[in-house]
């Protein structure tokens, strides 16, 4: 069934897409309540972006949480096992507002795949996380980077452990002259700083960023997530699914949460990132799970101001009958109209605030 | 994707200093010359679209993408925080964030320390890395009054020569940090739009 985009909203749209794009891949639905009982939250408090709770308290006396994150209860239920349990959502979290107090409704949507994860299957995940901006937009870019290279690198360099942290914030903003600034007064060597500032700044295509990565002085643990990315790189390329994929090292998703590969999508029009996802096997290890797991999210919420257009008409053609018409040939040309591709609205009087591209009016028979 | 830069520059005198060092470097716009009652400037030529707004809301502008690219001071970015790229440090606009007050006011001990200033996450920060506990007045204005009436002990204020608090008997106390305007990008426009943005930002650099 083709769905009508402007009645249904590019969110809505896009739901119905990557539900059956994630289908396909034999991904099945995961369902789950709006609460979960607070202490689950608290217990797993890195895990989750943000720090606010929105809570209340059920009849029993307990206390409940609306849920701030999708994944962790996917893993609380999730049964790890010789095969891989691969599950897809579409579920709405709630999280403080950026700005302002108060709380905002996400809709989510997106996938996770647990148990021990081999080569294909990261591709797999990064693939479908490509898929999926394709389905929203053929504008989109996905940009992944590896937890392992930035922190391997301190490991590897003469940089102190306190400076980590704050040369990783500076990365995440490419604030190459504030890292430089920093290194300088802690008296790093300038081989350590040169090769940080370019690995700040290094972007561009699989092919483009593995090469600049080659020529660098890097360590044994940093060299450790080049090859990931280079094996990765290599399967998603080899398969003609590399397209408007990039490396961008400067994406550091939340340390505490991810562990390897990690990516974030864009689309045109869209100012933030509106997919974000990696690998994240410290949360299975710390509820006892012998297992990896990687997923990603996608922001439906965002699509809701793409392609807005104040001027955008609420309906194609309105038609305004007298009250004498004869209401067969009144349905007739509405269905005429609606199986011409364009919507159609029969009113007594023009609505306010309607806005209509075409007004009809019937003559009452006349 | 239209691959024109929109561009949001602090209205002002740090404004104008940006838009001639852009200008110099080749993205100039001859109707900012002759504003008019226009709002926004664009030049199809070199590829640029420029608009002027209050400079503590260009950060704004470029995190939301009304703007891809903007000039924000650093005390602006340190205090609000938002989810851009630094690109370059523009070294203009130079000026420190310090604490201020009559010598010897911020050595008081045995209750919290009285801070009164308009950046109070700043203000968190610096003190919470010297496991100092403070009370936060937060003021929107003549902030170098509060010490004066007694309402604060310090203040923590952007200083540029220093005359303003010698003139109310206050002296710069602890430096915080140096303060600049840095060239800033909206994250997704600098990916769609990477060729133009990296373009200005390296022409830029030559006149840093």
């Amino acid at each position: 069934m083709e769905y009508n985009v402007k009645l249904q909203g590019l969110g809505e749209k896009a739901m119905f897409d990557l539900r059956s794009l994630y289908e396909s891949y034999g991904y099945r639905q995961f369902r789950m309540s709006k609460f979960e009982e607070y202490d689950f939250y608290a217990q797993n408090r890195n895990f989750i972006t943000g720090s606010s709770i929105l809570t209340f308290t059920d009849t029993n006396g307990h206390l409940m949480a609306l849920k701030p994150d999708i994944t962790l209860s996917i893993i609380k239920g999730s049964k790890i096992g010789a095969n891989f349990d691969k599950v897809y959502y579409n579920e709405s979290v709630y999280r403080a507002a950026d700005s302002l107090s108060g709380f905002r409704e996400i809709r989510q949507t997106g996938l996770e795949c647990i148990g021990n994860l081999d080569l294909y299957t990261i591709c797999e995940v990064v693939s479908l996380a490509a898929m999926s901006l394709a389905a929203i937009s053929g504008d989109y870019i996905l940009d992944i980077s590896h937890m392992g290279l930035l922190s391997g690198f301190f490991s590897d360099s003469e940089i102190p452990y306190d400076l980590h942290e704050q040369l990783l914030v500076l990365a995440e903003a490419k604030n190459i002259h504030d890292a430089r600034l920093l290194c300088n007064k802690a008296g790093i060597p300038q081989r350590d700083i040169d090769t940080l500032t370019s690995l700040i700044l290094l972007r561009g295509t699989l092919n483009e960023a593995l090469t600049k990565l080659r020529t660098l002085p890097l360590g044994e643990q940093a060299m450790s997530a080049v090859r990931e990315l280079e094996d990765v790189s290599q399967v998603l390329q080899s398969a003609g699914l590399g397209k408007n994929i990039y490396i961008d090292l400067s994406l550091q998703s939340n340390p505490g949460y991810y562990n390897g590969l990690v990516f974030k999508g864009y689309i045109a029009g869209v100012p933030s990132a509106i997919l974000s996802g990696g690998r994240y096997d410290g949360l299975l290890r710390k509820m006892g799970k012998d297992a990896g797991a990687m997923g990603f999210a996608v922001y439906l919420n965002l699509l809701e101001n793409l392609y807005s257009d104040s001027s955008q008409y609420d309906v194609d053609v309105l038609i305004l009958q007298s009250g004498h018409d004869d209401a067969a040939e009144l349905l007739r040309l509405v269905k005429n109209i609606i199986d011409g591709g364009e919507t159609c609205r029969v009113d007594v009087k023009i609505p306010e605030g309607l806005k209509y591209r075409r007004l009809l009016q019937t003559d009452g028979g006349k | 994707m239209d691959q024109t830069v929109g561009i949001a520059l602090p209205k002002g005198r740090l404004g104008d200093k940006v838009y001639n060092m852009l200008d110099r470097a080749g993205y100039g716009c001859p109707q900012i010359l002759d504003p008019g009652r226009r709002l926004i400037f664009e030049n199809k030529e070199n590829g640029v679209r420029f608009f002027f707004v209050k400079p503590s809301d260009v950060a704004i502008y470029v995190e939301r993408g009304a703007a891809d690219i903007g000039v924000a001071g650093k005390d602006i970015l340190l205090e609000y925080t938002p989810d851009i790229y630094e690109l370059l440090d523009l070294n203009i606009g130079r000026c420190r964030m310090c604490v201020c007050g009559v010598s010897g006011s911020n050595e008081i001990a045995g209750r919290p320390l009285r801070v009164a200033t308009k950046f109070t996450n700043i203000t968190k920060e610096y003190y919470s890395s010297l496991s100092r506990d403070i009370d936060i007045i937060h003021l929107n204005g003549s902030i170098e009054l509060a010490p004066i009436l007694g309402l604060s002990d310090v203040i923590v204020d952007i200083v540029e020569t220093g005359t303003t608090l010698r003139e109310n008997g206050l002296s710069e106390l602890e430096k915080i940090t140096d303060i600049s305007a840095r060239l800033i990008s909206n994250k997704v426009s600098y990916k769609f739009k990477f060729e133009p943005i990296t373009r200005i930002a390296e022409k830029l650099a030559e006149f840093v």
